[in-house]
């Protein structure tokens, strides 16, 4: 056979095996070799992170504004003291001293955790709840990958308890027991008054999901105190 | 060899090449496509998921988010003001030269109980439905809502 009628079914041959060695090499042997294999991986991955942590925020974002909901409601229901004080206020009282906000933040704090949410931070100021919470972390420690990526969540929402009407009235008591005068001539805030019991009914013009009704409510903060005993009798 | 068979070996020969390379061409494409598939459905599931929030992030003429929308619907027991809404919002925004079908549903998971669903009519194969889900909370912290969507797009 001479060198040029040998040259074609060799080529052939030599392709034939070299494919063939390519294709247990790269697909059957290691997989990993493959190049499609790793194309992207790691974009992928924060891809997913990304998406994975916008889920996430957008619930926590309703958890808690759901979690305010009730928060406000048992609040209101309180009359903003303790649940045992039978929403009467009593100043200088350790257990039923309306602390408004370390009370609110108490209970917002029992309604989170139903969410598996932890506060951080609570700040009431003009009637808004600034709310921080636990920072959302994803990383991944791949060998040629790392990252680590954090969403802060700091979520503000306006609240249907009017939190500077009810500070007002406190500071009026307050004013009131210091100087032993009547309430009459200390509350700027209507009330009523039946025998020495003094009721205010403080109301924002704000609804929210009532989880009790299941239906946009108002809420109604009501409370009282004792004219007679505004705060702790102390001898 | 005579000069008849050496023509025969060399048609032959190149026959042989074009079938091995063809047969290469064909395995490598058909064992590397589905790794490339996996990223193309992975990056679009994102971009639908983005979709899907700007859709229940979207409010009402009352303020309140088509989310929000859905929670008081399911207290309600009344779905149809919301999933015209939806399907309103979606006809409005959706991509219809690139995806020819939606579809949407909302199933309530402590009784797994189907909702609703907003759907428009359409064919594509499996392959080019892409599908994302975000759940929702309720007033009731061990019940969530989850949205499911589906949307059918012409691979680019």
């Amino acid at each position: 056979m001479n060198k040029k009628g040998i040259f074609m079914p060799t080529l052939a041959l030599a392709t034939m095996f070299l494919l063939t060695y390519a294709f247990f090499v790269f697909i059957i042997k290691d997989p990993s070799l493959s190049y499609y294999l790793n194309l992207g991986n790691n974009q992928v991955t924060l891809i997913s992170t990304f998406k994975d942590a916008e889920s996430q925020l957008f619930y926590n974002e309703l958890a808690v504004k759901y979690s305010l909901y009730k928060t406000q409601e048992e609040f209101a229901g309180n009359g903003g003291v303790k649940s045992g004080c039978n929403t009467r206020w009593i100043l200088n009282d350790e257990s039923c001293n309306p602390a408004l906000k370390e009370n609110f933040e108490v209970i917002l704090r029992e309604k989170l955790k139903e969410y598996g949410l932890e506060l951080l931070e609570l700040k009431i100021e003009d009637n808004k709840a600034k709310i921080k919470l636990n920072d959302l972390t994803y990383s991944t420690n791949l060998a040629n990958f790392q990252y680590k990526y954090s969403v802060k969540q700091i979520l503000s929402y306006d609240l249907a308890i009017d939190f500077n009407k009810l500070d007002k009235i406190k500071a009026e008591l307050n004013d009131c027991l210091k100087k032993a005068g009547k309430i009459s001539t200390c509350a700027s805030e209507k009330y009523d008054k039946i025998g020495n019991i003094i009721y205010f009914t403080i109301e924002n013009n704000k609804n929210i999901l009532s989880s009790a009704s299941k239906d946009f409510k108002r809420l109604e903060v009501k409370f009282n105190v004792d004219e007679n005993s505004l705060g702790v009798t102390k001898f | 060899m005579k000069k008849g068979t050496e023509e025969i070996m060399f048609v032959f020969s190149l026959i042989l090449i074009s079938l091995v390379l063809t047969l290469a061409f064909i395995t490598f494409s058909i064992a590397g496509r589905g790794k490339v598939e996996e990223k193309v459905t992975a990056i679009s599931s994102n971009e639908i998921n983005i979709n899907l929030l700007n859709y229940l992030r979207t409010k009402d003429e009352n303020n309140n988010t088509l989310s929000e929308l859905i929670i008081y619907s399911y207290y309600k027991n009344d779905y149809n003001k919301v999933a015209l809404m939806l399907e309103n919002l979606i006809k409005k925004v959706h991509d219809k030269e690139k995806c020819s079908i939606y579809y949407l549903n909302a199933v309530a998971m402590k009784n797994n109980e189907k909702l609703f669903e907003v759907t428009s009519l359409g064919k594509t194969n499996d392959a080019q439905r892409v599908s994302t889900f975000i759940l929702i909370p309720t007033l009731d912290s061990e019940n969530n809502i989850k949205i499911n969507y589906v949307e059918g797009c012409k691979n680019e």
